[in-house]
């Protein structure tokens, strides 16, 4: 299982490693366009190297090979990279690499905008992180701050979260940066948009003058500058992007009528070899109606969104990475940072209003340079948005062609496997309902006639 | 508003055109003046019961909420060309004029529901016209045979759309869970104004018509569909729209992009690709983007009116792709509609509590799915039962107070984090 180019200089304590299966699928030039460096180029700490390659990193991308050095070396960095090629172990690397975990404070600072974001960037963080004996701490709104305050008596080196959370802690004195030296966002352009850019600011106040800040993301409009202006010391900037769109993903419309979307993606349903899915709806309405109608049709789906309870989503969220389900319908809660490699297919069933929406939307599947299919439903007023958006990101959305060539979204090991299965809803029963249910249904029926 | 003229849409389906001239919060009343009907304009969804417009302008009529079921501003009329089969309309249309002259607006309430509607009217013969909403209905019905519908009073409809079409804001959850009308689906897609919202979809199986967005078993037919869109011609189109645009708002174009001389979206009519992003000069894009919508937005201001057009063009749209307009409407009915046909139950769990949803739609076995068999889609809310310990009334009045601290707390975090 071992690499050919990690045999050349490897230790003991490479043999040792638990290194998980080799994802054998093809990968574009987005994250295969290295310069050769090799993690071990960078000097890190053993424990974190072990950490890196059980986690199955073979060798930096290109994001990482730009950002990992320059961030071990303390300069704020300003990384423009592609959705999906590895921006979050771009920054999570550096931030292992320089927490001293002999010291107990909170050393480091990933801000991320969604809490869904939040908990996957902490995982990230533990998984690299694990046999350092780091502690990672995730937190965010949605749960009990009185549970954060208790975990924060104990020592946190990185602490991963939403801005409002946060600076809640901050605030309180309960979550102390007076000696954490790097302030990270994730996403960087949505946490500086105008309604977080004063939190982001307020927080940054409780860090010492020294801090180090980068930031990432795919997509940095010009609003990020003044911030960059205000607060950076001569930020490295890091842009790998020549073009917007990864080139591991086909862009396909299909012109359709409202009252065909329906129509139209059982269609794809059938016909698509669907490894996982995310449908994009433009509203929580429709994601749930859609999401009944999904089910309706016979195929199994998730949905969430950002008014359902933070637990349901975060439920959603773990049962749907681990495969649980084929299809999760969502609003653009999940548009950003979400990363579920085995996303090959996405579906634009509202067509997203501008273009930033729409590249990270599209950038949900073909992860980590891998190919994958995003398909748009067009309706007549959605024309000119199209013309926009591909105007803007410079890229080509063709009609969708009546057979779609596997090779395009499908990894070579389950070119094979027939498409997903509709379930006939007949045969399906669920238990009866508990009581307190039943009594407020029966409450409804019988409403009327008290009135 | 007051002043403005109205677009309404009583739940008999008829539609009225009038100036408003009062809303009584109190009495949840809302009256209209120089009212003219515009009869059901086919949402009714069988031509035997449509009833065509009059020309007779009524001075005023009083509406009760609850027989509300849509109102939006200022409509230019609608042709009702959307009425299928006039002449069969038509001599329905006789019979029923014999049958309910008097009853003809309290029509529901005889069918139970205290919500009945009540108009008052200034003159009082002018009423006939639009009186037959109520009572038609129940009569059409069953002469039709479709005897459920005559107790089908459309008060369920009616109130949920009237509180969602913003005037009225006191939970009053009347809810009539026999309610649900459906049918109208036959029109769908013909006319800009179909009566729009109600969510009827539900009740399909078991009236044994159609009235559920149909998908057929054929495949979607992608090449003849979009065939229909020309995208050379689209450019062109764009070209004239943005030139438009652009002379309109110069000046703020020129904002947004003084702070980075790098970009130069000005020239976009022409090529905005090349400018929207050029990595070689400058580091920052200037792509379309939310902020960039909502400091549009913001700037332009969104008056109560855009807002409640925007809600209604979603509502519209909702029933468009889904014949239904909103899942929390739907749910009751999907519970009705799963008890009967033990149809469609348990593979629908929301994606509230995740996994068990899934294991439910495969299997049935519902894992932590409630309501399995029957109240699906419920689960997908079961945090709304949570929140507001249950029932569709109180969820309603969650809805239009978000009165408690967890509620709004929930709510508005995770909107700034979405």
């Amino acid at each position: 299982m071992a690499n050919a180019h990690m045999s050349n200089n490897a230790g003991d304590w490479k043999k040792s490693l638990n290194l998980p299966n080799k994802d054998s699928r093809p990968q574009t030039e987005d994250v295969t366009a290295t310069k050769g460096n090799e993690f071990e180029d960078y000097y890190l700490k053993r424990e974190l190297l072990m950490g890196i390659f059980e986690a199955g990193f073979e060798r930096p991308s290109p994001i990482q090979e730009e950002s990992i050095p320059i961030a071990v070396a303390g300069r704020d960095i300003l990384a423009r990279a592609k959705n999906g090629t590895g921006k979050t172990a771009a920054f999570v690397i550096p931030a292992l690499e320089k927490v001293n975990t002999a010291v107990s404070k909170i050393q480091c600072l990933i801000l991320v905008p969604t809490r869904e974001l939040a908990l996957q960037t902490s995982q990230v963080c533990k998984n690299l992180g694990k046999h350092m004996g780091v502690h990672v701490m995730v937190t965010t709104g949605g749960t009990t701050l009185k549970d954060d305050i208790i975990r924060l008596s104990e020592t946190v080196h990185i602490l991963v979260g939403t801005p409002g959370r946060v600076l809640d802690l901050a605030g309180k004195g309960v979550a102390d940066f007076s000696q954490a030296e790097t302030f990270i966002m994730d996403e960087a352009d949505k946490l500086l948009s105008p309604e977080f850019t004063p939190v982001i600011e307020q927080l940054l106040s409780f860090f010492p003058p020294a801090r180090q800040i980068l930031l990432y993301s795919a997509t940095f409009p010009l609003v990020v500058k003044s911030f960059k202006d205000k607060h950076m010391n001569k930020p490295y900037e890091i842009n790998l992007m020549e073009e917007l769109t990864l080139r591991g993903v086909t862009q396909y419309y299909a012109f359709v009528e409202e009252r065909q979307k329906v129509h139209c993606l059982n269609t794809l349903f059938s016909k698509l070899q669907i490894n996982q899915s995310i449908i994009f709806c433009n509203s929580t309405n429709r994601v749930e109606l859609l999401a009944k109608k999904i089910t309706d049709l016979g195929y199994s789906c998730f949905y969430s969104h950002a008014r359902m309870l933070q637990s349901h989503r975060n439920r959603v969220f773990h049962d749907f990475r681990n495969g649980a389900c084929r299809n999760l319908v969502c609003s653009d809660l999940l548009t950003r940072g979400i990363d579920i490699q085995a996303v090959n297919v996405v579906i634009n069933f509202d067509f997203p209003k501008n273009a930033e929406t729409y590249l990270h939307r599209i950038g949900r599947s073909g992860r980590f340079g891998h190919l994958g299919l995003a398909i748009n439903l067009i309706t007549y007023e959605d024309r000119f948005n199209l013309y926009k958006i591909e105007q803007e990101l410079g890229t080509e959305i063709q009609p969708i062609p009546p057979v779609i060539d596997k090779r395009l979204y499908v990894a070579p090991s389950a070119m094979d496997e027939p498409p997903q299965q509709r379930q006939l809803p007949n045969n399906v029963r669920g238990p009866a309902p508990p009581p307190g249910f039943q009594r407020n249904q029966q409450q409804q029926q019988q409403h009327p006639e008290q009135q | 508003m007051y002043g403005n003229r109205i677009s309404l849409i009583a739940k008999s389906q008829i539609r009225f055109v009038g100036i408003l001239s009062d809303v009584n919060e109190k009495e949840e009343t809302i009256s209209l003046e120089q009212v003219r009907s515009l009869g059901t304009e086919g949402r009714r969804g069988n031509p035997l019961e449509e009833i065509p417009p009059s020309n007779d302008i009524y001075e005023l009529i009083q509406f009760r909420a609850a027989d509300v079921q849509d109102i939006e501003l200022d409509v230019p009329p609608v042709p009702n060309s959307v009425v299928p089969d006039q002449a069969a309309s038509e001599s329905a249309q006789v019979a029923r004029r014999q049958q309910s002259t008097d009853s003809a607006f309290r029509q529901p309430s005889a069918a139970g529901a205290s919500a009945g509607p009540s108009q008052r009217h200034a003159s009082g013969s002018a009423s006939y016209d639009s009186a037959q909403a109520g009572a038609s209905q129940a009569q059409l019905a069953a002469q039709h045979g479709a005897s459920e519908r005559a107790e089908d009073s459309d008060d369920y409809q009616t109130h949920n759309q009237y509180r969602q079409s913003g005037y009225h804001h006191q939970g009053r959850g009347g809810y009539n869970a026999r309610g649900g009308r459906g049918g109208h689906n036959n029109y769908r897609g013909t006319g800009s104004r179909r009566g729009g919202y109600q969510g009827r979809g539900g009740y399909q199986g078991r009236q044994g018509q159609s009235r559920r967005v149909e998908v057929p078993e054929s495949d979607f037919d992608f090449e003849s569909s979009n065939s229909k869109l020309n995208k050379d011609e689209l450019a062109k189109e764009f070209a004239k729209l943005k030139l438009k645009v652009i002379d309109n708002s110069t000046s703020s174009v020129d904002n947004n992009t003084n702070a980075d001389s790098a970009s130069t979206p000005v020239n976009a009519s022409a090529s905005a690709a090349s400018s929207a992003y050029a990595p070689k000069s400058s580091f920052f894009d200037d792509i379309s983007s939310e902020v960039k919508e909502r400091v549009q937005v913001h700037e332009q201001g969104l008056s109560h009116e855009e807002r409640r057009s925007r809600m209604h063009a979603e509502r519209q749209q909702n029933y468009e792709t889904f014949g239904q307009t909103a899942a929390d409407l739907g749910r009751f009915r999907y519970n009705r509609y799963s008890n009967r046909g033990g149809g469609s139950g348990g593979n629908y769990q929301g994606g509230g509590p995740g996994g068990s949803n899934w294991r439910g739609g495969r299997g049935g076995r519902g894992g932590y799915s409630r309501g399995g068999g029957r109240g699906n889609y419920n689960n997908g809310y079961g945090y709304r039962n949570q929140n507001a310990s249950g029932g569709y009334n109180n969820r309603q009045q969650q809805d239009d107070t978000s009165n408690t601290a967890s509620n709004n707390r929930n709510y508005v975090e995770s909107g700034a984090q979405a």
